[in-house]
């Protein structure tokens, strides 16, 4: 059927062609990762609990611009309110959220090994450094319920 | 078979693949859950779409260009040197290989009844789903059936079997001849039984309990005596050759090394080769769907199924049914759903080869090419468990190891260590589930082209009959990505 000629002429153009696609796809990423980090940024501030800044902004936390108030996690009963939150942050960032229960608890971060007592009625402020890739559970040790899931982006 | 008749299903054939190509390339979203608390990062999109790509071009490369003289059949197997096949093979190393399946086989029960309820605290949890279920894969695929040497059952039924037949004098024979006709499907039953209780009955999540240790141990117990009456009543090398479920499940992949032990003699044969006579027992093809179909589902279910799966699980708890009940009746339905889907795919493609010759039956055809899917379902495994596998084997080495019952023990001094989540990124578990997917794909085109050859002999006929199943191929290669695209997006 085909020479040897002609079959090395088309895995050459096929391999021409697996190269040409990979830099076409990745050229799209770089435009694609930088937009999904702005999205990522937006929708991490968006999620910041509005109406908690007006209530909990009062009692103590300084005005500093540079920090922008962390994403606030109510618990009542042993449940997320508004459900699991989603937080998501690309490596080398800070991760930053609140929680605040009604009842005491203990929060854990799978993964970091975050485990941190929440006192009822307070506001405890987690912070630290995003620095493992992966989708990550944040759980409520009492309740068993699980409130936020981190993303961490390479 | 005319060529008109080849030439329309070679269009249709091609015209079905770039419809599931362009499907596949719908978007979707869904919230996240690990089983162990931490999960994976979606395949990106563009890695998603280069992977697509690539599946698509080899695939048209290997059908335009590929072999046409048989490779895979009738290999030739060559026994190694006298001495590595005894160390190997012989009975000193049988013994003591089935002494240490024994041994772990008595620890996963004993951790499993006595330990703490805390299943990754647990060494019986961990020690099954990965260590045994995803380790064994692999070490099958490099050193040929070692589970066979290792099995526990097969091991304590001989030392039986022995001490009776010294007891009463003579040895005894079975009491039934095993149906040939039930072929593999007692494995094929087993192996549902086992995905059921990782995936349907073991899922943690939403308010449900997941699985405990006990629950483990006494699956374990029950599966052990329902494999000692077995053997009892149809031999135990019979048994172990068709029915023993982690056996077969085992042994297909290790169908694809390179070993493989004649006669109790070690030796070579060529690699991929051993596939080809792997799905000769009714049921072979069964296993190989039903193992696709598992890794299918434990995938979707973490993405693509995660909203209709909550869904239903919701309304099932709206209408009165219990949390964990609710959960496992949707899981089930889900499992079933998907094992039912992918069977449905393949058959698809045996239908449209049937186009091609329809000298043969839908059934025949099935039986002949369910090999060729062997690498697909060793490709989904390697895709969906790397990072698992990479990071719980460091909890089994250190932590369970040392303080297997979860008591504070620390036998090895190990016990303090955990699991570190930083040794892979996500990069590189990227680029494992795709290589996974894309050499699978090749490997799994190299045996179908194979034995369209050897079936039909003129490679013009194999090419026409070859795009049917390369449709099936690529559907299944693509729907891998997809699912590793969408998880916890």
């Amino acid at each position: 059927m085909q020479s040897n000629g002609s079959r090395i002429v088309a895995l050459l153009v096929a391999l021409a062609v697996i190269v040409a696609l990979f830099f076409a796809f990745r050229g799209g990423e770089d435009d694609s990762t930088t937009s999904a980090a702005t999205d990522a940024t937006e929708a991490t501030t968006a999620a910041t609990t509005t109406d908690e800044q007006d209530q909990d902004g009062g009692q103590g936390t300084k005005q500093e611009p540079a920090e922008p108030e962390p994403p606030l996690i109510r618990v009542a009963g042993g449940e997320p309110q508004g459900g699991v939150a989603e937080l998501e942050y690309d490596k080398g960032e800070r991760i930053r959220f609140s929680v605040k229960s009604d009842v005491p608890d203990e929060v854990h971060v799978h993964g970091y090994d975050v485990e941190e007592e929440v006192p009822a009625g307070e506001v405890t402020t987690f912070d630290f450094a995003a620095d493992l890739e992966g989708v990550f559970e944040v759980e409520l040790h009492e309740s068993g319920a699980q409130i936020a899931e981190i993303t961490v982006n390479p | 078979m005319t060529v008109g008749r080849s030439r329309a299903a070679l269009t249709a054939g091609w015209t079905l693949l770039s419809v599931l190509v362009s499907a596949a390339l719908l978007p979707a979203s869904a919230p996240a859950h690990g089983l162990v608390g931490r999960s994976d990062l979606p395949l990106p999109d563009w890695l998603f779409a280069w992977g697509s790509s690539i599946v698509l071009i080899v695939s048209f490369v290997a059908l335009t260009l590929g072999w046409r003289a048989v490779r895979f059949e009738d290999y030739a197997w060559r026994p190694l040197g006298e001495r590595l096949g005894n160390a190997v093979a012989g009975r000193p190393a049988r013994i003591a290989a089935g002494a240490i399946g024994v041994l772990l086989l008595a620890l996963v029960v004993w951790t499993g009844i006595e330990g703490v309820d805390a299943p990754d605290r647990n060494f019986s949890v961990t020690f099954v789903f990965v260590t045994f279920w995803l380790g064994t894969v692999v070490l099958s695929v490099l050193f040929g059936d070692v589970f066979r040497a290792f099995n526990p059952w097969r091991a304590i039924a001989h030392a039986a079997a022995a001490g009776f037949g010294r007891i009463v004098g003579r040895r005894q024979t079975a009491p039934f001849a095993y149906p040939e006709w039930l072929g593999r499907w007692p494995a094929v039953a087993g192996l549902v039984g086992f995905v059921f209780l990782e995936l349907v009955w073991g899922q943690t999540g939403f308010a449900a309990a997941g699985l405990t240790p006990q629950t483990l141990a006494v699956a374990t117990v029950v599966y052990s005596l329902y494999t000692f009456v077995a053997m009892t009543l149809f031999g135990i090398e019979r048994w172990t050759d068709r029915g023993e479920t982690f056996t077969q499940y085992f042994g297909m992949f290790a169908s694809l090394a390179v070993f493989e032990v004649r006669d109790g003699r070690l030796g070579r044969r060529p690699a991929l080769a051993g596939a080809t006579r792997w799905a000769i027992p009714a049921g072979s093809l069964a296993l190989v769907l039903v193992a696709i179909g598992a890794t299918t589902f434990d995938g979707a279910q973490e993405g693509v199924l995660k909203d209709p799966i909550s869904s239903l699980f919701q309304s099932l708890g709206d209408s009165g049914l219990a949390p964990t009940t609710a959960l496992r009746l949707t899981n089930t339905l889900f499992l079933a759903g998907t094992l039912l889907a992918v069977a449905a795919i393949f058959w698809a493609g045996i239908y449209g080869m049937r186009m091609v010759d329809g000298k043969r039956s839908a059934l025949d055809l099935a039986r002949r090419f369910a090999h060729a899917f062997i690498p697909i379902a060793l490709a989904y495994l390697v895709a969906h468990y790397f990072s698992l596998v990479v990071y719980q084997e460091q909890a089994q080495f250190t932590f369970l190891l040392s303080d297997p019952f979860g008591d504070g023990s620390n036998l090895f001094g190990t016990a303090g260590s955990g699991i570190d989540y930083g040794l892979v990124g996500a990069n590189a578990i990227w680029y494992v589930q795709f290589g996974a997917i894309v050499v699978g794909h090749v490997i799994a085109l190299a045996l179908g082209h194979d034995r369209a050859l050897a079936l039909w002999g003129d490679s013009r006929t194999a090419s026409y009959s070859q795009v049917w199943m390369l449709v099936t191929m690529v559907f299944f290669s693509v729907l891998g990505l997809y699912l590793l695209s969408q998880a916890n997006a």
